[in-house]
């Protein structure tokens, strides 16, 4: 029994590790190919480690196709994003979590609609309401639209429920107001909600395509994404500058998460969308 | 003395009685300009002409949406999407297949866990960048990798024939580890005791699974079947960036896109994507209504 039970782990394991190779390949390869030269890419069957690895396809990408720049307006979008979004949503979370007023269950019932909302119905209109303040290629335009995630207002709630109230009771009694109670007493309770928080805006803003791609026409609001879109098409042969972009665009969303990768499942289980 | 104290209870109790509107206003705030008003506007202008470069917008009627009724390309699109569908119940399975392998109690499961996760964070426009060169048909892996066992090679997506298949397959790939997250989650919520009962009673391993854990799982097959067709109604990144021949991968929003934003004709784009989502909408009301009737 205990013998079957054994043989039935080390299957188990051994198909894990089998079933790893198709997820990671692509991102060996990726990584490995970005120091390839470009004629490497024509040989076949491909090889999979470079002949002779050297940085030329980053240094290429930064010098002549302004990567520096793509990068740094990705992570300032992203930062203004992050920042906002946990402001916005704890706030909110913990006004739901908190207290009792009229309308809060009509309100709590718009943000339960409103992030069922399919971003197709709302694309077009937003666009346009976004042309009609002259928001288009500005800042403005790219960075608010993504400025929270409505359906964390559900696990910020679910979570600051959770923080006794006598504990803000007793804030109340020694006169501190409401939203120096919300900082000092509720917020540092909440770190791993902050945390999870963070960590899911940080690959959402990263990664986000859609809205940038119909908002942002100049070169100098371009976010990783949308340039290594434009790239890829424009420098159609080019796979080792492409294999180079693309690692520059995904390297550090993987490290983020690998670090942090603890706080995804909290995340799961927080916001209770178990089925 | 008193009345200085009866002031700041008074003010205090005023504080209480705002706060929780100051907390959420922002969020508010924020889907009012950015949801709510989008969507009350979105019916609107699908019964206009309006277009993106001129501001002056003239109301048309039902046009748009007659229009729609006999626009090939736009019944194409739907076609091409709905082919897209043979993908969700093939990500669920195989979402399914490693939630079951990875609820053993064993070490190292959380870092398979991760790694099975990690294509579902990664950028989908890298992430298809690295597949459009696999696909090449002279030079790329899977054409290598076909090779290597002695079978000819295929077109992938640069033919119109297996263009929608390919991107399946990388959407495979990118969506495993969403499914086996929430299935993960599922199982989870399992209570041990059931199997051990249904293992004492003599079921093997197949039994147990298709007659205690796989019903139990239902709340998730619902929820994964739901957001997978509804995902599946919105592709767009991956067929932006792995475009087949022949418009073979062009999506219904894709279309969207190239009506609305390259050909600016605004209205009757805005009528395409009203008439997905009231499909994405029916859809969701059937999801209430399954899980309604799984909870009785």
């Amino acid at each position: 029994m205990v013998q079957e039970k054994k043989i039935g782990r080390t299957a188990v394991f051994l198909v894990l590790c089998l079933g790893v190779v198709p997820v990671v390949t692509p991102f060996v390869w990726m990584i490995l190919s970005s120091f390839k030269e470009v004629a490497e890419f024509y040989v076949f069957p491909p090889k999979v480690l470079p002949r002779k690895p050297s940085l030329d396809n980053f240094r290429e990408l930064f010098s002549r196709g302004d990567f520096g720049r793509y990068y740094a307006n990705s992570l300032l979008v992203t930062a203004v994003q992050v920042l906002f979004d946990v402001v916005i949503v704890t706030m909110a979370g913990y006004g739901f979590a908190k207290y009792r007023f009229r309308g809060r269950e009509f309100f709590f019932t718009v943000v339960l609609s409103t992030s069922m909302v399919p971003w197709i119905a709302t694309i077009i209109p937003l666009f346009l309401m976004a042309t009609s303040v002259r928001a288009n290629d500005t800042w403005f335009g790219l960075i608010f639209p993504g400025l929270a995630d409505v359906f964390s207002i559900f696990l910020a709630r679910n979570f600051l429920t959770s923080i006794p109230t006598e504990l803000i009771e007793s804030g109340r009694m020694d006169g501190a107001g409401e939203f120096e109670m919300f900082v000092k007493l509720a917020l540092p309770l909440a770190k791993p909600l902050i945390a999870v928080i963070t960590i899911g805006k940080f690959i959402g803003s990263w990664n986000a395509f859609q809205w940038p791609l119909l908002i942002v026409g100049r070169d100098e609001l371009r976010t990783l994404p949308l340039a290594v879109a434009k790239f890829s098409s424009q420098y159609n042969d080019a796979y080792n500058l492409k294999m180079a972009a693309a690692a520059l665009a995904s390297v550090p969303v993987l490290v983020v998460y690998v670090a942090f990768q603890k706080y995804f499942v909290a995340g799961i289980s927080l916001s209770g969308i178990k089925g | 003395m008193e009345t200085v104290a009866r002031r700041r209870r008074g003010l205090r109790l005023d504080g209480m009685r705002v706060a929780p509107y100051l907390f959420i206003a922002p969020a508010m705030v924020y889907l009012a300009v950015v949801t709510v008003t989008p969507v009350l506007l979105a019916f609107p202008i699908s019964l206009s002409d309006w277009t993106a470069l001129t501001p002056r917008k003239r109301f048309v009627g039902a046009e748009n949406y007659l229009r729609l009724l006999t626009d090939r390309e736009f019944l194409h699109s739907l076609l091409v999407t709905a082919q897209f569908l043979l993908g969700v119940p093939i990500v669920m399975a195989a979402g399914l297949v490693v939630a079951l392998l990875l609820n053993h109690k064993m070490r190292g499961m959380t870092a398979f866990r991760v790694v099975y996760y990690s294509p579902v964070i990664t950028s989908t426009i890298a992430a298809a960048v690295l597949f459009d060169w696999f696909f090449q048909p002279s030079f790329g892996l899977f054409n290598g990798i076909l090779e290597a066992v002695g079978l000819p090679g295929i077109g992938w997506v640069s033919d119109a024939r297996t263009a929608a298949m390919s991107v399946i397959l990388f959407r495979v790939w990118k969506g495993t580890g969403g499914t086996m997250l929430i299935y993960l989650a599922g199982l989870q919520d399992v209570p041990a005791q059931l199997i051990e009962a249904a293992q004492i009673d003599g079921a093997g391993a197949w039994k147990r699974f298709r007659h205690v854990t796989l019903p139990l799982l239902k709340p998730a097959t619902a929820y994964l079947l739901v957001t997978g067709i509804i995902g599946t109604f919105m592709i767009f990144q991956e067929t932006y960036m792995l475009k087949g021949p022949l418009k073979s991968t062009d999506t219904v929003v894709n279309y969207i896109y190239q009506t609305g934003f390259l050909g600016s004709e605004m209205g009757y784009a805005s009528a395409m994507s009203f008439a997905l989502f009231a499909v994405i909408f029916l859809i969701t009301l059937a999801q209430y209504r399954f899980l309604k009737v799984d909870v009785r």
